[in-house]
């Protein structure tokens, strides 16, 4: 047993020690001086957070495949030992080893989601890492990050040496090769990156010089050293041959997904337009069924876990999930494992395997109608009827089931007072299904809707990049209005109604939609004790307000301007494989609310069909969607 | 048929709380495919139990849980599985086949059953003590020992009690190898207890200073007495500051009974006595 880099005493004060002691079941140890290169992964929240991310599981299992590297991980510790490491100048370390992280040839940072930002700063400041890229000194790790923040990298580019950009399968062991390859000729570090810009899908800030115009907008972004003027995107064409980890980590403490995840196709057909998932994982592939049944019996096997999830987004969509679904249900059954499967639309199929898998007494159906009315839904492409929603209603309660769950955005482009108004409309009209069509004897109380609405933030490539965020006092007064309409409805004492805070979502933002100049305010807010800023209990608005004070940065000019499809955006030296013009062009289209069809139905020209892979190669018409 | 089990916590996972332990030998027990016995109704879970919950940072050679099996597997099958999926750390140790109840009657499981705990604290390197012989440690105690009354402060949610704990203190002695010898064996006359294992100190911490102390107290839902407070008192009476984390615990066994304490490592008796 390799000894702890934290002290009894350490560890029995500090809140779920086990967070930083490693040896879980199925990590991985190698004696660090058998390897060539030293990988240390980071989930940039706290351990319950970060075990269950899926990506970091992935490429884990991907690298410790290769004998020469040896791959740990790190996760942002509690603010309780935070403050001890800084007391006491105990350096931030990996758990497999509990060596330290400066120690480590790269140091790879999962960026999920934009309020862990500052979370990135504690890593590296922790760790003794030089928070700028350009301090860096040869002996540093290199700091690289990926996941989807990277399409938009800019705000925290100055923090990071590389970034990579798309699925981790395709170019990771190319990087790996290069840098054992420079650290054998012990070229410099500027060398390396400058070889490491040539790698497709790779991005090295350094490299890149932006330039501002008078009004603040970027005039150019200009590449040297040869490194490429657009980064594409990377994409693993064949899902059912690349690395999937058999035996996932299994954390001692339970982490906030507590099973295992079965990721059962990437991508998405629908094209939602406010949706940037659904266009930075385009085209959709499948995993084939062989591959999926493997995985599946091959990780309950090696990890002893008590439910399996099906993660996609939107399961309805692939095409052989009744095959999946029927031996799931057997073998999970038969060695009494649950099956969780979220977003799956609802109609007669998902309720009949909902029922097999779910007690319906306690669980809920969920709609994400995102809008409140026909019109709305059309300029979001949300291709979800009224029709649709009250009759998958329907059949669900006929079935025994009493509580609908109801998810909505306020603030997407074009939406109008009378479309905030259908959304309490909409779920009265759900609650008399339930009264007029369930007789009283069979009923299991009242039926409970949930309404719930998300702050719209506008995000990177996606036909609404160029919209203007609405105002924090705009978002709750819609709210108002949604509010006072709902204790209009008949039904309101079956509606309970929850809203997102508006000051995260502003700041999201930001920080979703920023260029470099940004860094300073993230740098200025962890100065001021900004972290765990994706944590309500400490958040603290006062922190940023106090950041954009003193770097002198206009919030607005980020959040609330309507971009002219001309504009140089931060973002656009990436290529997606998704086109400008087809993501403005669904922009117009949205103005008029017109509807764009699903992949299946009729391919849109979005231009990822230059990969020849998934849904783009698939035949078409001869599928019901 | 219905295994009682006894198994070792040391080393890094000291720091995984019982909640978490047994979830743990939940996903062993999934991994090594053992037919284990499921309950009735919607959610079904294991049929297993756990005698006793042990303290975060405490190691044991004395863990003890009860798991149902299905009776196509003999206990060699069973040891030998759960060994095979267990990490560092946890180390199944012993196996008993509990007997099948007689009509009408039912037996106890080891959670109902246990009524005293052993431990051995031992003093940490590199801290001040107030003892720097075992002979001037077990003087201390003898001399602590032979107050009328030990009171303590038993902090529950609710309210904060002082309890003499004197009589839960069944039985206490400097080193194992004396353990046996009346003349240093202290404690509550009223108590017999008989070991049930010998191996109980195999994975427990070893410090160089060497210095050490035994404690039988009384443990399980009647009355539970953890050996720290006991440590806290006694430094209290040396006019020593109490520092915790000079000092390391480790369970040793536990036990069942009334007055005749035998450890739980079951030996063939009926009806789970």
């Amino acid at each position: 047993m390799r000894k702890l880099a934290l002290s009894d005493e350490i560890l029995n004060t500090i809140d779920k020690p086990a967070r930083y002691i490693g040896h879980e079941v199925n990590s991985v140890w190698k004696d660090p001086s058998s390897v060539d290169i030293r990988f240390c992964m980071c989930f940039p929240d706290v351990y319950e957070v970060g075990m269950s991310h899926l990506g970091i599981m992935i490429l884990y299992d991907m690298f410790n495949k290769r004998e020469d590297t040896f791959c740990e991980r790190v996760y942002s510790p509690w603010p309780d030992l935070d403050a001890i490491m800084r007391r006491d100048g105990i350096p931030l370390f990996a758990v497999e080893s509990q060596d330290p992280v400066k120690n480590f040839d790269f140091l790879g940072i999962t960026l999920q989601y934009e309020m862990c930002y500052t979370n990135v700063l504690q890593i590296l400041d922790l760790s003794g890492i030089h928070l700028f890229a350009h301090e860096r000194g040869e002996d540093e790790p290199i700091v690289i990050g990926g996941g989807p923040c990277a399409y938009n990298p800019e705000p925290i580019a100055d923090f990071f040496d590389i970034f990579y950009i798309g699925e981790g399968e395709t170019q990771y062991y190319e990087l790996l090769d290069l840098y054992k390859e420079h650290k054998s000729k012990g070229t410099s570090r500027k060398e390396f990156l400058k070889a490491a810009a040539q790698i497709p899908g790779l991005y090295v800030p350094s490299l890149y010089e932006v330039t501002y115009k008078e009004d603040g907008t970027i005039a150019s972004v200009c590449p040297t050293e040869g490194a490429p003027a657009r980064v594409k995107r990377q994409v693993v064409t064949d899902l059912s041959d690349t690395f999937y980890p058999e035996k996932p980590i299994v954390p001692y403490i339970k982490a906030i997904q507590d099973r295992i995840t079965l990721e059962i196709q990437r991508g998405c057909i629908r094209g939602c337009r406010f949706c940037q998932a659904g266009m930075i994982y385009r085209p959709i592939r499948e995993r084939s069924l062989d591959f999926l049944k493997k995985y599946a019996i091959d990780m309950i096997k090696n990890t002893g876990y008590e439910e399996i999830n099906l993660s996609s987004l939107s399961s309805s969509d692939y095409t052989k999930l009744k095959e999946l679904l029927d031996f799931l249900i057997e073998e999970m059954g038969n060695r009494k494992v649950n099956i969780s499967l979220p977003s799956l639309r609802i109609d007669a199929f998902a309720l009949d395997v909902m029922g097999k898998v779910q007690d319906v007494k306690k669980s809920s159906v969920t709609f994400a109608p995102e809008a409140g009315t026909q019109r709305m839904r059309d300029v979001i492409n949300k291709g979800l009827t009224e029709e649709q929603i009250l009759t998958g209603a329907l059949d669900a309660f006929k079935l025994g089931w009493n509580k609908v769950k109801l998810y909505f955005m306020l603030g997407q482009p074009f939406e109008t007072d009378e479309d905030v108004i259908g959304i309490p409309v909409l779920a009265d009209r759900i609650a008399r299904e339930y009264y007029e069509n369930i007789p009283k004897e069979t009923r299991n109380g009242k039926v409970a809707i949930t309404i719930s609405t998300s702050y719209f933030v506008p995000k990177p490539f996606t036909p609404f990049q160029w919209a203007a965020q609405i105002r924090p006092d705009e978002y709750l007064r819609r709210k108002s209005v949604l509010m006072d309409t709902l204790r209009q409805q008949l039904n309101f004492k079956s509606i309970k109604y929850n809203w997102h805070d508006s000051d995260t979502s502003i700041l999201e933002g930001l920080l979703a939609r920023g260029d470099r100049r940004v860094s300073k305010v993230i740098l200025e807010a962890y100065r001021q004790g900004a972290l765990f800023d994706a944590w309500t209990d400490y958040f603290d608005m006062e922190k940023w307000l106090k950041a954009l004070e003193i770097t002198g940065t206009d919030i607005d000019f980020y959040t609330q301007r309507e971009r002219s499809t001309d504009e140089v955006l931060p973002w656009d030296f990436i290529d997606t494989g998704v086109s400008k013009k087809f993501l403005a062009s669904e922009y117009e289209k949205a103005r008029k609310g017109v509807v764009t069809p699903n992949c299946r139905q009729q391919c849109g020209g979005c231009g990822c069909n230059s990969w020849n892979a998934g849904v783009c190669v698939e035949t078409r018409g001869n599928l019901e969607v | 048929m219905v295994y009682r089990i006894r198994f070792a916590k040391y080393g890094i996972v000291r720091y995984i709380g019982h909640l978490d332990v047994m979830r743990y030998f939940q996903k062993v027990v999934r991994r090594s495919d053992l037919p284990v016995k499921y309950s009735q109704g919607f959610t079904p879970h294991q049929i297993m139990s756990f005698a006793l919950p042990l303290g975060l940072g405490i190691t044991s050679d004395g863990e003890y849980m009860e798991i149902e099996f299905d009776d196509s597997v003999t206990a060699e099958e069973i040891m030998t599985a759960l060994r095979a999926h267990t990490t560092e750390g946890f180390e199944v140790l012993d196996i008993c086949e509990l007997p099948k109840p007689l009509p009408n009657t039912h037996v106890d499981s080891a959670m109902a059953l246990v009524s005293g705990a052993e431990y051995m604290i031992s003093c940490k390197d590199g801290y001040t003590l107030p003892f720097s012989s075992e002979e001037e440690l077990w003087s201390c105690f003898k001399d602590f020992y032979a107050q009328e009354s030990i009171v303590i402060n038993k902090k529950t949610k609710k309210s904060n009690e002082e309890t003499d704990i004197k009589p839960f203190i069944y039985k206490a002695y400097p080193t194992v190898d004396v353990a046996f010898d009346k003349g240093v064996l202290l404690g509550n006359d009223e108590i017999t207890r008989s070991f049930g294992i010998t191996d109980n100190t195999a994975h427990a911490e070893k410090f160089e200073n060497g210095l050490t102390l035994h404690m039988c107290l009384s443990a399980g839902s009647k009355m539970n007495v953890r050996p720290e407070p006991v440590i806290e008192a006694l430094c209290g009476f040396a006019g020593a500051e109490y520092n915790p984390y000079a000092f390391a615990c480790h369970r040793m066994e536990l036990y069942m009974g009334d007055k005749d304490l035998h450890g739980l490592t079951y030996k063939g008796e009926i009806n789970g006595q």
